[in-house]
């Protein structure tokens, strides 16, 4: 993953949570706050509509008051009256008692109730008031109706369930259905007179409350013990009223009245109610004001920090860029970063090791050049010289031969012997400069290897003859031990006429006085085995190895005598890796040494028939 | 017993082989330029050419493919001389057309060895060719 994904994912976890974090605690706290905002709204609602109701009282009692109650006209308006119906009274109460009902207000004896002084005086009083009284009546001492502004149900209010309180004499209200009935009883020196009864209709009377709302859904109410007295029009709903009123947890939560506030006023009781859903529309209102804000605040954090771990990656990345083409050969690359920071510093010391390097290569590479420079014109001098060597040498031989054969006119046995000798040197300088070549040629990784099939007796014939006269000189014999069927090699043959010449010749070479070079060849699993082996001085002790290391000679005395570069084993020993073989040198228990020399057959190789001498 | 001419810059190196060559009853044609022996070659019409390789301004291959594609010397065997044992010197000079190949420094016996061999090998080809014509 990239270092800025990285930094980016941190950055905006980091936010992202912290975001969360705050929104839990803000939505827990807003919560809350709305809870109780809207609980005291209701409250003061509550508060408002209860002191509505008191004032509405209060207006009525002062109404009362002034009008009925200790009013001497009414007083004696209703002795007045008494006194009309005293003689009619008793007379007419059962024939009262049966037809009251189907009485209509303008046949007799109606018009008696309702216009008499009494009847006319209520009425005056009713409708002067702006209160809602929906009946006056008044009846004297035995519960009898004097006097009504409207016809009642019944003519004896002695039946009524609070006749006998209001003969104490105090002032009460008593409740019909949702009627409210103020009952004044009227007293003259103790003597109890008669009663007023102000019947008045409460929802009227408290028609304020019918507009009454909060929001949608809020609503008031108000009871009278268990009975619904009046109600603010948008609650509607079956079984609600009891559901407010016994506050029952199943219902009120099927409704989610959720909202609930209800106080006792007197007789009456006031519940306020609202919908939670309501209540909490704010809230959510609240909530996704919050998320907008989140989102917005989570894109900038996006978008910041995409920029500042730009700035943070990008050095690296530069860093980054640099080691990639510098490490793939573009030298002259360089970091710029201008951050003012440890990457700066970074640059700073990596462009300064790139100079370094860049510096130290230019003048490796110089010296490298210098260097394959003067082993080129080492290997062309050698090369050069070497090859300007053999013609004169091959003049030397051919002279030298010429005057030793007595081809150019008679010599004496003294002077042939040392044209002999000229002679032998010449070849010697002569197979020197050819091991020179050789070797400068296997330095300098020139040397073409060329595959063959040839005859490996051939070969070894050829040697034998080429070292004949060398050999006949110092009074050696070259034997050649081949088994009758030898295999034909498939093998560089000039690479390998080198080796066996380098053998032989060392072989020759390290024989004092007189004695054998003996050439074995056989095949050995698989392998061409060819052995040389000689009668000289043998191997200095533990030298077995090191004898095949270029320039190494012999340290004896009497190796000292011969000639030689000490490159012949060395040229032969790279020569036989090249061809995939083996050498390997040791001393003879009778004395001499042997040279075993391990060859690959390759691939297809066949069995040669018996040669000429086989 | 047969013509032959022995070119190389070397003087003295010619003289030798001249010398034994002439005892050994050969007639020896000395040159010693590349110019020269192409200019010789037709009229002499030699047995046997043995050429150096490094000859100076036309150097012995070149010598070597003029005679090949001249009529009158496309017959005459050559053996080369030369200081290069490199493979590919060896292969050029074979694929020339040379019969032999020999390397400085030769003793007088080998390169002797090589021509009698050399004029054997066209003798007898030349005799095969003669029979195949009378038949």
């Amino acid at each position: 993953m990239r270092l800025q994904s990285k930094l980016l994912i941190i950055l905006l976890a980091v936010t992202v949570l912290s975001f969360l974090f705050n929104i839990l605690i803000s939505l827990l706290l807003v919560r809350n706050t709305l809870l109780l905002v809207f609980k005291e709204e209701i409250s003061v609602s509550g508060d408002i509509l209860r002191r509505d109701i008191e004032e509405r009282g209060r207006e009525l009692e002062r109404w009362l008051d002034s009008n009925l109650t200790d009013s001497s006209s009414l007083k004696s308006k209703l002795q007045e009256t008494r006194k009309r119906f005293s003689f009619w009274k008793e007379k007419k109460i059962s024939y009262l008692q049966e037809n009251w009902q189907n009485i209509p207000d303008n046949k007799p004896p109606l018009p008696l109730f309702l216009h008499n002084p009494l009847s006319r005086y209520l009425g005056s009083i009713s409708q002067a008031s702006l209160l809602p009284i929906k009946r006056i009546s008044v009846a004297d001492e035995t519960g009898f109706l004097l006097a009504f502004t409207k016809k009642p149900e019944h003519f004896l209010l002695s039946r009524e369930k609070w006749w006998e309180k209001a003969k104490k004499g105090s002032k009460f209200v008593s409740w019909d259905g949702t009627d409210m009935c103020v009952i004044i009883p009227l007293m003259e020196k103790n003597t109890f007179l008669g009663v007023v009864k102000v019947e008045v209709e409460a929802g009227k009377l408290f028609r304020t409350l019918k507009f009454f709302s909060i929001g949608e859904t809020g609503s008031a109410h108000v009871f009278l013990g268990d009975t619904l007295l009046i109600s603010s029009a948008n609650w509607k709903g079956k079984g609600g009223s009891r559901a407010i009123l016994t506050g029952n947890e199943y219902i009120r939560k099927k409704w989610k009245l959720r909202f609930l506030r209800s106080r006792q006023l007197g007789d009456w009781r006031l519940v306020v109610i609202q919908k939670r859903e309501e209540g909490l529309r704010s809230y959510r209102e609240v909530f996704y004001h919050i998320l907008r804000q989140f989102i917005v605040i989570v894109i900038g954090v996006a978008l910041l920090g995409i920029f500042f771990s730009r700035r943070v990656t990008l050095p690296l990345r530069k860093i980054d860029k640099f080691a990639h083409e510098f490490a793939s050969g573009k030298l002259s690359t360089r970091i710029s970063i201008k951050t003012a920071d440890e990457l700066e510093s970074l640059a700073h010391s990596l462009n300064s090791m790139a100079d370094r390097l860049q510096e130290n290569l230019k003048t490796l590479r110089e010296q490298k050049e210098m260097l394959e420079e003067a082993s080129e014109m080492k290997s062309t001098f050698i090369s050069a010289v070497s090859h300007e060597f053999k013609t004169p040498l091959t003049i030397i031989r051919n002279y030298a031969h010429l005057l030793a054969t007595g081809k150019l006119g008679e010599v004496n046995p003294e002077q042939k012997e040392r044209l002999k000798k000229i002679s032998t040197h010449a070849q010697y300088l002569a197979r020197l400069v050819d091991n020179l070549l050789n070797f400068s040629r296997l330095e300098s990784g020139e040397w073409e290897t060329f595959f063959t099939k040839f005859s490996l007796r051939g070969l070894l014939e050829k040697v034998k003859e080429d070292f004949s006269p060398f050999a006949r000189e110092k009074g050696v014999e070259i034997v050649l031990q081949l088994p009758s069927r030898l295999p034909s090699i498939y093998s560089d043959p000039f690479a390998l006429k080198i080796i066996m010449d380098n053998l032989v010749e060392n072989g020759i070479k390290f024989t004092l006085g007189a004695g054998k070079v003996i050439i074995k060849a056989g095949k050995e699993e698989g392998k061409v085995k060819i052995e040389v082996e000689d009668m000289g001085i043998g191997i200095p002790e533990g030298e077995e190895n090191r004898i095949f290391e270029p320039f190494y000679r012999v340290d004896k005395e009497e190796a000292r005598k011969g000639w030689g570069s000490g490159l012949g084993l060395s040229i032969t020993a790279r020569l036989v890796e090249l061809l995939g073989g083996k050498i390997a040198a040791k001393n003879k228990k009778e004395g001499g040494s042997i040279f075993l020399l391990w060859l690959p057959l390759r691939s297809g190789d066949t069995i040669e028939k018996g040669g000429k001498d086989g | 017993m047969a013509k032959i001419m022995v070119v190389d810059d070397a003087e003295d190196l010619v003289d030798s082989i001249a010398i034994y060559l002439e005892k050994e009853g050969h007639k020896v044609i000395k040159v010693y330029t590349g110019e020269e022996a192409l200019r010789l070659a037709p009229l002499e019409a030699p047995d046997l050419i043995v050429l150096d390789v490094n000859l100076p301004r036309l150097d012995g291959f070149e010598v070597a493919r003029r005679l090949k594609g001249h009529v009158l010397t496309a017959g005459i065997p050559i053996i080369f001389l030369t200081v290069r044992t490199a493979l590919k010197d060896r292969v050029q000079g074979l694929s020339l057309g040379a019969l032999e190949y020999i390397a400085k420094p030769f003793s007088m016996e080998e390169l002797s060895k090589r021509i009698k061999e050399v004029l054997a090998r066209v003798k007898e080809a030349r005799r095969k060719l003669r029979w195949r014509r009378k038949r």
